[in-house]
């Protein structure tokens, strides 16, 4: 796995910052936002890029595939598959270029380049050339992409597509998801509180997170020992609205229920819910209603966004990472930014507890009334 | 590997042939949303009109998505200091993809593959690996020409500017297909993006048709179309002149250096 958030380069970083509950979010200093106040964010400030990445979203994603693959010994003979999630692609390179283009026409000389570097497939091929990898899958429904990456790599996998396949989903901070979350309302000044009864709205964040999917034959031949098995992933859509969630989550339940299915596994199996948790107002309520509905006995459930911010499509895999992490370490992590139950909900999130646990289910939601739901196992 | 689909129906919305499709538009969808909306929307339509089962799931290739509304949040955002939200939400890549599943109703997986000139073979190749309870599954393609792009051309290499989706080349294309070959039309089955370095992309395409496996196939279609709607194209002029035999379209994407290919059997 690998993983480069706010809270760190390295899985263990951001583990570590996940399950003390910090506070990782600051008023945004990489760009300027054009709003009245810096807005927090969970952003990276250090970004060293030793790719020569002709974006910031291919920067973060090269970050985050080579610590996933670090571990990976001899390759020879072994196709290795990428499915790249993303919602941005080049976006903060064409922001830049667009912002100038208006004003200079100097600059259209330089368009086919610039195009060429803003669609999504070009961070994928470039990952492709960077690693080695045989072919690939850009896929991109808003936030839950990164889980779907997950979930399609186990199919390509299963399927014999590919031997193994590395699922990476990456997203930079922007300007326009920055004021497109603005002008929807959707940012709380004061930075997100997950389920607490004040939240008022989520808190961007940018990085990248990468999961090596292969066989168990195939991870003994690569020298891996299997971290965690993908047991399920449950896809679906609200058909309710474009962006918000059906009050009663029958989208979120529908795919939560696939995940279970695929997995083989009861609700009351299930040790814990890394959920979406954005803290916007609808969908922390919608969320919970959900897993009201599919778990008679609601397991401890957290989020991280207030320590990493929604990373977007790189959210999905990247907390699922954190999640075979507690898995792994039998730790339900806190919600940062918690404090007050919301009466609407009626329910609060772990505040950090110790748990044996042999599943664990990670949710993610996205505009476009997008579900996403997997379950991850330890391996036998 | 590379599981063969079924197709049982298909249909298109290619403005530059069909000047009158924008009638067919309900008033709802034309007076709020996006040209490139309606044009998913129409070939959705026209696709979903005759079929006898609906589709559960869908999967769509559109390499730029709804671009020109980016342009214009951006335009907002620059000018007036506000980008419009209606014009952020049409931004998101998977929004066509959203709409047609609202006004569809297909509340299964719902996937967007944005992978330029080769977006309709993952799309295809996407579908495969869906579970059985998401089919019928509706495979989609669509990509519109972009005036902002358009003004550019004369910018652009040759390459780059041939790739825009130009009049003749933008639309939308819609398959829907389904595990079970009775009654079917074509079997169709994609391989994805493949990274086959140190060739050109004529050479690059035949190798990866040659994934498909060897066999008959009609010779007209290996080489890869600029726009990136031209796999997606070609499909549906191969469906719809019903061409018995097998038939492959490869396509090639200069920005990510893959290529990919699409095999239909009639």
């Amino acid at each position: 796995m690998g993983a480069l958030c706010t809270a760190g380069s390295g899985v263990g970083a951001g583990r570590d910052a996940v399950y003390r509950g910090s506070d990782r979010l600051s008023p945004l200093s990489i760009f300027e936002s054009g709003l009245k106040a810096a807005p927090l964010c969970g952003q990276i400030t250090d970004l060293r890029d030793e790719f020569e990445s002709p974006n910031r979203t291919i920067a973060l994603s090269c970050i985050a595939a080579r610590e996933a693959l670090a571990a990976v010994g001899d390759r020879r003979g072994v196709a290795i598959g990428l499915v790249f999630a993303t919602t941005v692609g080049g976006i903060t390179r064409s922001e830049l270029f667009y912002k100038a283009l208006r004003t200079d026409a100097l600059v259209a000389p330089n368009a086919a380049r610039e195009l060429a570097f803003h669609e999504p497939c070009a961070a994928a091929g470039f990952l492709c050339r960077a690693f080695g990898l045989a072919g690939f899958y850009t896929l991109s429904t808003a936030c839950s992409t990164g889980l779907h990456a997950v979930g399609m790599a186990k199919r390509l996998v299963e399927q014999g597509d590919f031997d193994a396949c590395l699922a990476v989903g990456a997203d930079a901070l922007s300007l326009l998801t920055l004021r497109g979350f603005s002008s929807l309302m959707l940012i709380d000044p004061a930075g997100c509180r997950p389920f607490d009864e004040r939240r008022a709205g989520t808190s961007l964040g940018e990085g990248a997170g990468a999961m090596l999917v292969a066989s168990e034959a195939t991870a003994h031949r690569l020298g891996v020992p299997p971290l965690a098995r993908v047991a399920g992933w449950g896809a679906s859509a609200d058909c309710h609205h474009m962006t918000a969630p059906h009050p009663e989550g029958l989208g979120a339940q529908k795919a939560m229920r696939a995940a279970l299915d695929e997995a083989g596994i009861a609700p009351a199996d299930v040790g814990a819910i890394a959920t979406h948790g954005t803290a916007t107002p609808d969908n922390d309520k919608s969320e919970i209603a959900a897993v009201r509905a599919v778990f008679a006995d609601v397991p401890p459930f957290f989020s991280v966004k207030r320590t990493l911010g929604h990373t977007l499509a790189a959210s999905g895999i990247l907390e699922a990472v954190f999640a075979v992490c507690a898995l792994r370490d039998g730790i339900v992590p806190p919600t940062a930014g918690f404090e007050q139950t919301d009466p609407a909900i009626g329910l609060a999130p772990s505040a950090g507890v110790r748990r044996d646990m042999r599943h664990i289910v990670k949710n993610s939601f996205g505009f476009g009334g997008n579900n996403a739901s997997a379950v991850f196992s330890l391996s036998s | 590997m590379m599981t063969s689909l079924f197709v049982r129906g298909f249909a298109a919305v290619i403005p530059f042939e069909d000047t009158g499709w924008q009638a067919e538009v309900p008033a709802h969808v034309k007076r709020r949303d996006p040209r490139i909306w309606q044009m998913a929307y129409v070939s959705a339509a026209r696709l979903l009109g005759a079929a006898t089962r609906k589709p559960r799931s869908l999967c769509v290739g559109t390499a730029l998505g709804a671009l020109d509304e980016t342009k214009s949040f951006l335009d907002g955002v620059f000018k007036d200091g506000f980008g419009s939200p209606r014009n952020f939400i049409a931004s998101v890549h998977n929004s066509m993809a959203g709409k047609l599943a609202l006004e569809f109703s297909m509340d299964g997986p719902n996937l967007t593959l944005c992978d330029g000139q080769n977006s309709f073979a993952s799309a295809l190749a996407s579908a495969a690996l869906l579970p059985p309870d998401a089919f019928p599954c509706l495979v989609a393609a669509v990509d519109e020409s972009i005036p902002l792009l358009r003004d550019l051309v004369p910018h652009l290499s040759s390459d780059c500017a041939s790739s825009l989706p130009g009049p003749a080349d933008e639309g939308a294309v819609a398959l829907l297909v389904s595990k079970d070959p009775a009654d079917a039309v074509a079997a169709i089955r994609a391989v994805g993006p493949r990274v086959l370095a140190g060739q050109t992309p004529e050479e690059c395409a035949a190798g990866c048709a040659q994934l498909l496996g060897a066999g008959e196939q009609s010779g007209d279609c290996l080489q890869p179309p600029r726009s990136y709607l031209g796999a997606a194209l070609r499909i549906h002029a191969v469906l719809l002149a019903g061409r018995h035999g097998r038939h492959v379209a490869a396509s090639y994407s200069p920005s990510s250096k893959a290529c990919a290919a699409i095999e239909v059997t009639l």
